[in-house]
């Protein structure tokens, strides 16, 4: 992926929109979502976020290319925000998250988001293999992931409070619909 | 509808081995604190409500309380 090629990109009922192409209102609103309790709860960090500090980071992730953050619309609606980092090769393997607004969380949108922005990630963006880091106290979140069909690795070293998880490209079936049915509906396919 | 919309929360709460007396089920109960439904049941619960009435209950956020999918589906 090159650095010009940041989006918008759209998959299904999904688009991510770069923090570069937002404006300062839109970036703060992001801030109070991030700082929300119930989204900071869900986070690898978990302490708030300065004005001065969320300024710093959206300035520095559009000046390097191996860092994206989108803000995630889902049917035209502000519904989350959505981050990739490459690991190696120029985002041949990366470690993604998100998290939903706090208006969201709890919908049961965010599979419906972890599905499509994954979907994005090996079919448009180049990704092979994509990573992850769990807090182990948030079990919907793993059960969003063992379904989207990460595996999960050993508990993470230093903290003693997350699980890494990875996905290979091909074990995502190609279209949300197929999946739904599948997940939801016995596994017809 | 309502009856209908009713008989979808059993067969979603069935699916994950709870069991419910479909009379239990008021425009009042809530979806969380009282049926257990987390959100990963909130997304089979949007898919099949979508399927049968079209209507997308989450589009604007979190639902609540059973009522609340009546009036979404109702206001279609």
């Amino acid at each position: 992926m090159q650095r010009e090629d940041r989006g918008p990109y759209k998959k299904g009922t999904i688009e991510l929109v770069p923090f570069s192409l937002l404006d300062e209102q839109m970036l703060m609103e992001i801030l109070y979502w991030r700082n929300h309790e119930l989204v900071r709860k869900q986070m690898t960090n978990s302490n708030e976020i300065t004005v001065a500090e969320h300024i710093n980071f959206v300035e520095s992730i559009t000046q390097r290319q191996d860092m994206n953050h989108w803000l995630a619309k889902r049917k035209g609606k502000d519904c989350g925000v959505v981050n990739l980092k490459s690991l190696l090769n120029n985002f041949d393997e990366a470690e993604w998250g998100f998290y939903l607004t706090p208006k969201y969380i709890g919908s049961g949108i965010g599979l419906e988001l972890a599905f499509e922005s994954i979907h994005l990630f090996f079919s448009e963006l180049g990704v092979k293999v994509l990573h992850g880091k769990i807090k182990k106290s948030n079990l919907e979140n793993q059960r969003i992931q063992k379904n989207l069909g990460f595996t999960f690795l050993d508990q993470h070293e230093s903290t003693n409070e997350l699980i890494d998880t990875v996905l290979s490209s091909g074990v995502l079936v190609s279209d949300f619909k197929t999946f739904q049915k599948r997940l939801f509906h016995g596994r017809e396919n | 509808m309502e009856e209908r919309i009713k008989e979808i929360i059993v067969g979603v709460i069935e699916s994950k081995g709870d069991k419910i007396d479909i009379s239990l089920i008021h425009v009042d109960t809530l979806l969380r604190e009282d049926l257990g439904l987390d959100s990963f049941n909130l997304a089979e619960l949007t898919v099949y409500i979508e399927d049968e009435f079209g209507v997308d209950v989450f589009e604007d956020g979190v639902i609540n309380r059973v009522g609340e999918i009546f009036q979404k589906v109702s206001h279609k």
